[in-house]
């Protein structure tokens, strides 16, 4: 299943154009990937994009930054430690996350 | 006690040395502040230095050099070790309560702006007692006829005119100042007694929604809307201000990132976004015929999807970003809400009423040299084709040059009696889609340039008229009688 997600995500074609290679069997999803309510960690953001790269950057969306999502729809709205932030899909594509083992709090 | 200099590993720092040893210019900034940016390369300092700096080659070998010893781009590199920094410093310095209660309800309204099916009835809400009631009835409305009925029209006018009379003895230069196209009683009434009013109650409103947090949220529920159109949610800010005045929305285009959506968003103004001039007047002539107006109202929406779909097909150029941080909500401050309505207005006056004295001069200049009369016949054609009668193109001449005489004038028209409703949703729509005011080509050409604003004004001509032909054309081969 995860196999399958993180394919089909490297089908689409920014993804295909720009991306890190990923290891599947490491487990890595994007943001657009989590269900509201998950909480996750960002493990790395796409840095081969300078304009993606640049706006996450002003938004405080580093690796090891804990986040949590709170809307899918009409945009993606995300708790990144103590902000608020709200990103379109293809920004959210572009944060990479484990999703955080829960209840811990870290 | 000296403020900790953050030090990055040793690579970065031996480059700033580096990049500081061959600074020689004057800078704002200290020179490790600019060797920094340069590295993460900041494109405005980047040019700066390029223009002070012979040594700028030896510079750009200096950060590839650096840049080779990481795998990622060094903006990021940088951006990584501030963020440790910060977060160890934060550690040491904040201590961090728990506000659960008043957070929980703060959430719980958060949610119901943000989420669909409440946040767009809300936002409805807002537009309709914000944007309709406050600054089209009441802006629009009871203070326009105020200052422009009574404090202009009554006692500013005819005084002007009197003392232009009394000492001006040329008639040219009394038409330029006073009379019907005076500086003084076309442009600055225009610009205050007018526009002013509606700008004013438009900025007062504009800041208590961002004052008390909720513009970010009303741009991320439009977001997927702009998509298709090639903006995103920012460019809620421009289009919601077009229904104030389109000429200040064309200044606040300014803000948005890219060139491509700046000329959208432009074209769109100016196309189909009525101004509350011409929205007060519409909606008072289509009154009486409730489906005319909901016709009006869907085929100018129809428009503006349509041919902002278009122009994003056609225009070429990157896709925008939609990011925004969505700080908390809270309380407007009366303070706050009037210092940034006194700074807006500020803004105004020196920039857009320079323009109302601009235009009033290009048309008593028209006027000097008989070119309306000429106008008026040109006309008077494509207006027939449209089935109105040849008056109405009195009414689409004075639409761009006093776009809420163009308005008025056909409402003059109408309460003669002079056309049904099919022609006055015909001459509504054309009006609406119709170039702008003179103000706003004016402000298209200073933002945009030349070429993309007279490439705007001949797409919007012919394809008003050709919507107002096709509307005209099938209102009346469909039997259709409103």
């Amino acid at each position: 299943m995860t196999a399958v997600t993180v394919v089909l995500s490297l089908m689409k074609k920014e993804v295909l154009e720009m991306a890190i290679p990923l290891d599947p069997s490491s487990g890595f999803f994007s943001v657009a990937d989590l269900v509201v309510g998950d909480e996750a960690r960002v493990i790395e953001i796409n840095y081969r994009d300078p304009r993606q790269l640049q706006k996450l950057l002003a938004m405080g969306v580093l690796p090891g930054v804990k986040i949590t999502l709170l809307q899918r729809f009409p945009a993606f709205v995300l708790q990144v430690g103590r902000k608020k932030i709200a990103l379109d899909q293809n920004l959210a594509r572009a944060i990479w996350i484990t999703k955080a083992e829960k209840p811990q709090e870290s | 006690m000296a403020p900790e200099i953050l030090s990055y590993d040793e690579n970065i720092e031996e480059a700033v040395k580096k990049i500081v040893s061959y600074l020689r210019g004057r800078y704002h900034l200290s020179k490790r502040a600019v060797a920094l940016l340069l590295l993460q390369g900041d494109p405005e300092i980047t040019c700066f230095v390029q223009k002070q700096e012979r040594n700028f080659d030896f510079l750009k070998d200096i950060i590839a050099e650096t840049q080779s010893c990481y795998e990622v781009p060094l903006c990021y590199h940088l951006a990584l070790m501030r963020g440790k920094w910060a977060e160890e410093l934060a550690a040491r310095a904040l201590i961090s309560t728990n506000l659960e209660k008043q957070q929980a309800r703060q959430e719980w309204l958060d949610r119901l702006f943000i989420s669909p099916w409440t946040g767009i009835p809300i936002l409805l809400l807002v537009l309709y007692f914000g944007l309709f009631k406050f600054v089209g009835q009441f802006g629009a409305g009871a203070v326009v006829e105020f200052i422009e009925g009574k404090v202009f029209e009554q006692f500013i006018n005819p005084w002007v005119n009197n003392l232009t009379i009394a000492y001006i003895p040329w008639p040219a230069l009394r038409s330029l100042l006073a009379e019907e196209y005076g500086i003084i009683t076309l442009g600055v009434r225009y610009a205050i007694a007018l526009i002013l009013p509606i700008v004013f109650t438009f900025f007062l409103f504009f800041a208590i929604i961002e004052d008390s947090g909720y513009l970010p949220r009303l741009a991320l529920l439009v977001d997927r809307i702009l998509k298709p159109l090639s903006l995103n949610g920012r460019a809620v800010i421009p289009l919601v201000l077009g229904f104030g005045c389109d000429t200040m929305a064309t200044i606040v285009t300014r803000t948005l990132e890219t060139e491509r959506e700046r000329v959208i968003s432009t074209l769109l103004l100016a196309l189909a976004i009525p101004c509350s001039a011409q929205l007060g007047v519409i909606l008072a002539i289509l009154s009486d015929y409730p489906k005319a107006l909901l016709l009006w109202a869907f085929l100018v929406f129809l428009t503006f999807l349509l041919v902002g779909y278009l122009a994003a097909k056609v225009l070429p150029g990157e896709e925008p970003h939609f990011y925004l941080e969505l700080p908390p909500l809270r309380w407007p401050q009366l303070g706050n809400v009037l210092t940034k309505t006194w700074t807006r207005l500020q803004w105004y006056f020196l920039e857009v009423l320079p323009i109302f004295i601009l235009a009033s001069v290009l048309i008593w200049l028209g006027n000097f040299v008989g070119l309306f009369p000429f106008l008026i016949n040109s006309l008077s054609l494509p207006v027939s084709w449209l089935g109105l009668p040849t008056d109405a193109a009195r009414v689409f001449l004075f639409g761009f040059f006093r776009r809420d005489y163009g308005a008025a004038g056909l409402y003059d028209i109408c309460q003669a009696r002079l056309l049904d409703g099919n022609q006055l949703v015909t001459a509504a729509v054309t009006l609406t889609l119709f170039v702008p005011c003179i103000a706003q080509f004016l402000i298209m050409v200073k933002e945009r340039g030349w070429k993309t604003a007279l490439a705007t004004a001949l797409f919007i001509f012919p394809f008003a008229f050709l919507v107002g032909f096709t509307l005209h054309y099938a209102l009346a081969n469909l039997g259709i009688q409103l």
